[in-house]
């Protein structure tokens, strides 16, 4: 089964800083890859006959070489870069339309498997308008899948039940967070990455639509919630008494 | 302005007919289930019968052929697995996007929405209409109880050319906690070492008269809690007049899903960690020694 | 000059995080120490996660490995965990076996490590008068006319001893005396009739207990020979310099984690209404701290570059571990101090990291044992010809 998983990289939050004017500093936050994507990964490495390829949009910072080999020490045989300013920011519209240019020049996939969400935006939603896009069933919410002859089967979990659906490929599924934890890449997965091969495409080579749907007006810092920062000690006599008793006050 | 509201559920679709007739003079409500279709609420019912057997995702054409009659210049569904996969495969025909989980939307179709999990707030408009939004409660703060009609009416099934069917279910156990409507809300985080431990919690919880949350350790890698008591950005934002968080680090990720609480109260043994610098009182100590403690005091 | 780690060496160490915070915290640790052991799930765990297999021979299963990753790995161990493990040792003992012992031995003990994660032998080299002097060492074989050998003697400082089945111990043959030095190893069960173990409690490093091994009249068969008769003492010095670069880089990861700590407690602890950061005599600790940590850094990664040259590193594998295991202590205790007395007390881990520092002044060769053979090479380097 010829199983391509789309990734995206995004700068490592906890190095995201504040600076003076309450906006966001990226310079010192290094690429990786969205966390429960990591997820999706390994999830699409476990179908059993699956042949994996992985392909992530994003803008140029995206290509970077230590987080190229880790992509390929955690199960994909192959990698496809988009790396363009173009797609600083894209919402999940323009993500979508190069994703499934992309997925259409690598090759003939049976399946494409997404996180649960990105990261940054945590919409949701890329996976969905790829389906949509290419005319192929989508599921979201997937917690396990089975291989079978030209279709999977698969558990879907919503607010209230644990579905079983058979889904004919090809087709798009959105893993959970938590469908399965990611390997942690060995020495020898991380020596053989080195060696697997990378195409990069540009915007241009893909020539998606990259007209905006939505419009970025502005990101800021949001400003330190005014708590009382009232701070006590229960090895001080007393302390917990007091903390209690502004306890009992908050209840009333 | 003629507004949508998509929902499933009865509570969504109440909460979202109240918010969006703050927007809108003209709300209609898409109810894809019969308990969705609360009369009194919008100023009509969009009533969608999805066919015995079908999955609710399958109404994408259906919808789409709604939304080419009826032109709502904005849509706010309710964020369920569903919805997300109906209005997202809605937002790929119309080469649009959805807004998801907007913190605040604006008449004017401007939205704010959290960025890293609320390291930063985004304000961003969507290029078309109609703009789509999903959203919650919290979105609207205290919206005034939605008003309408009691006008239903039905809309007719398109059958899309091809569609998945559930093989089987298994119901999940129903989760007794809705911790989005919650007023007293106590949060267990990696503090807590082993599942018995939660009693003391519980006992505590009793006697504040508070639902019992945690951070998303406890409810996804331990499995101590369901799901819906996860209390976080990929879990539930809460809205109570008290939040004590047991415990718990404060990461930002968590502390998200409670920035809204009136008071927040902190218990860590880490006099370094973070929550006491987002609490209005902390207290720097061992659960196991305050819980009980604390417990007592209230009684 | 190229500092930086390649992307492979970064990405390994991303992995050990990811690896220590999946199976490691201060509780399990702490638990583990006054257990006296790591549960075998979690040696198995640092098998099959590949960190085992580094360091060991491909031909055996490794995977191939320079000696500067080697301690880009076993640095990350020590600072992702702030505690001495026993996966240094293990790689080390895993090696020697593979060198020096025949089909049968190492079929055996690659079996074994491939099941559990740790060598099925604990080392039996010490002796209670034969540390640094080890040509001092009593313990003795004699041939006896069946083509067995009869082993008296004691042994200490053994790690393991008590727990593992074998015990690869190395001894004089027929004569005690110290001019004999013909050195030979044995691999020997533990079950054989005449040997007792009687345990030592050490004040840190506890995750690997030692024990007292007296040895009377132990029968040896020829099957249980390791290596060439009478090379024992060449053999146990061979992988000495890799194994003091190696502490080294253990201990140089475990004071990081205790800058680490103290560095950022200085900026949040307030006394005389600022941080403590701001004092100029915890400047000055965190200065000298970081000196240390960045000489011992340097030298370390320039000895293991030495060693992946073919350069000799006999003076400089020593020069290493007399600084940085000094060095490192230091900057432990400097941590402590930072923390005042809720370093002092239990509630952080300044204590356990320093304690157990302390041990490798000692452990892999003494400072003096150190200073005494830089001290010999700096004299015939530096004489004028």
């Amino acid at each position: 089964m010829e199983v391509l998983v789309s990734l995206k990289i995004v700068p490592d939050d906890q190095d995201i800083q504040t600076t003076a004017d309450g906006k966001l500093d990226f310079s010192i936050a290094k690429p990786v890859i969205s966390s429960y994507d990591q997820n999706a990964i390994e999830a699409a490495a476990q179908i059993e006959g699956a042949n994996v390829s992985a392909i992530t949009v994003g803008p140029a910072s995206i290509n970077d070489t230590k987080q190229r080999k880790n992509i390929l020490a955690r199960g994909p045989k192959q990698l496809f870069m988009v790396a363009d300013d173009t797609f600083q920011d894209a919402d999940a519209n323009v993500t979508a339309k190069a994703i499934v240019a992309g997925a259409q020049k690598a090759g003939n996939f049976d399946l494409i498997v997404f996180g649960a969400g990105s990261a940054d935006t945590y919409a949701q939603q890329v996976g969905i308008q790829v389906g949509e896009l290419l005319g192929w069933p989508v599921v979201n919410g997937v917690s396990k899948i089975t291989a079978g002859e030209g279709s999977i089967t698969v558990e879907r979990t919503t607010e209230t039940e644990v579905q079983t659906i058979d889904v004919p490929l090809p087709a798009v599924v959105a893993v959970t967070s938590d469908i399965v934890e990611p390997r942690i890449p060995s020495m020898r997965d991380i020596l053989k990455a080195g060696k697997l091969p990378v195409t990069e495409w540009t915007a241009a080579d893909l020539g998606s639509d990259t007209t905006k749907a939505i419009d970025i007006i502005e990101t800021v810092a949001p400003a330190p919630a005014d708590r009382k920062r009232e701070v006590f000690d229960a090895s001080v006599d007393g302390d917990i008494d007091k903390f209690a008793a502004a306890l009992a006050e908050a209840l009333r | 302005m003629k507004a949508w509201v998509i929902a499933q559920n009865e509570k969504a679709a109440r909460e979202l007919a109240a918010g969006v007739r703050t927007l809108a003079d003209q709300v209609q409500l898409v109810a894809l289930t019969d308990a969705a279709a609360v009369t009194g609420v919008a100023d009509e019912v969009l009533k969608v019968a999805v066919p015995a057997g079908a999955m609710v995702e399958s109404s994408v054409d259906t919808i789409a052929a709604l939304v080419d009659a009826q032109s709502p210049e904005m849509i706010v569904a309710e964020p369920t697995a569903a919805i997300k996969v109906v209005i997202g495969r809605l937002a790929a025909r119309r080469g649009t996007a959805v807004v998801t989980d907007a913190v605040k939307i604006n008449a004017d179709g401007t939205a704010e929405v959290m960025y890293f999990g609320g390291v930063g707030h985004r304000t961003v408009k969507p290029a078309a209409t109609p703009a789509i939004y999903t959203a919650s409660a919290a979105t609207f703060g205290d919206a005034p109880a939605a008003t309408g009609t009691d006008t239903v009416t039905e809309v007719a099934w398109v059958e899309p050319a091809s569609a998945l069917t559930v093989k089987s279910t298994e119901q999940l156990p129903k989760a007794d906690v809705d911790l989005t409507a919650a007023k007293r809300i106590v949060g267990v985080g990696r503090g807590i070492a082993a599942e018995e431990d939660l009693q003391m919690v519980r006992d505590l919880c009793g006697k504040m008269g508070a639902e019992l949350g945690c951070s998303r350790p406890v409810a996804e890698a331990e499995g101590w809690l369901p799901r819906e008591a996860y209390i976080g950005v990929s879990g539930v934002v809460t809205n109570p007049d008290v939040y004590l968080a047991l415990g718990i680090s404060g990461q930002m990720q968590h502390m998200v899903g409670v920035s809204n609480a009136k008071t927040i109260f902190a218990i860590n043994k880490d006099k370094t960690a973070p929550i006491f610098n987002q609490a209005d009182y902390g207290l720097v100590g061992d659960i196991y020694d305050v819980v009980p403690k604390l417990a007592e005091k209230l009684q | 000059m190229d500092f930086s780690l390649t992307d492979e060496q970064e990405l390994l160490v991303d992995s050990v995080n990811e690896f220590a915070d999946r199976y490691f915290d201060e509780e399990k640790i702490n638990a583990w120490y006054d257990q006296h052991g790591l549960p075998e799930s979690v040696s198995r765990a640092y098998l099959d996660a590949g960190f085992g297999y580094m360091g060991i021979p491909e031909e055996y299963g490794g995977v191939p490995c320079d000696k500067v990753t080697l301690g880009v790995l076993t640095e990350a161990v020590g600072h992702a965990t702030g505690a001495v493990m026993p996966f240094l040792n293990n790689t080390l003992a895993m090696v020697d076996m593979l060198d020096m012992g025949n089909e049968d031995q190492v079929k055996m003990c690659l079996d074994a490590y491939e099941h559990t994660g740790h060598p099925i032998f604990s080392l039996g080299f010490s002796e209670p008068a034969a540390g640094s002097d080890n040509a001092a060492m009593t313990s003795v074989t004699r041939e006896q006319a069946d083509g067995s050998f009869i082993l008296s003697g004691q042994k200490t400082w053994v790690t393991e001893g008590e727990k593992l089945p074998y015990c690869l111990i190395v001894a004089k043959e027929e004569d005690p005396d110290r001019k004999n030095r013909d050195m030979t190893m044995w691999l020997v069960p533990m079950n054989l009739d005449g040997i007792k173990t009687a345990p030592l409690v050490k004040i840190g490093q506890t995750i690997m207990p030692f024990c007292e091994l007296y040895l009377d009249n132990v029968k040896l068969t020829p099957d249980m020979l390791v290596g060439e008769r009478k090379a024992g003492f060449m053999n146990m010095m061979k992988n000495f310099e890799m194994e003091r670069a190696l502490i080294v880089a253990q201990g140089l990861g475990m004071a990081q984690a205790a800058m680490d700590d103290a560095a950022a407690y200085a900026t949040e602890r307030i006394t005389f209404g600022m941080p403590i950061a701001r004092q100029e005599m915890i400047m000055y600790h965190l200065t000298e701290m970081e000196a240390k940590l960045q000489n011992t850094r340097s030298l370390l990664y320039k000895v293991l570059w030495m060693m992946d040259q073919g350069k000799s590193t006999q003076m400089e594998s020593a020069l290493l571990k007399y600084y940085g295991a000094k060095a490192c202590t230091e900057v432990a205790s400097d941590a402590l101090q930072i923390y005042a007395g809720l370093g002092y007390t239990t509630e952080t881990r300044l204590g356990r990291i320093w304690k157990d520092l302390r041990g490798n002044q000692i452990a892999g060769g003494t400072d003096e044992i150190m200073v005494y053979i830089c001290g010999r090479q700096l004299a015939k380097r530096y004489a004028r010809k």
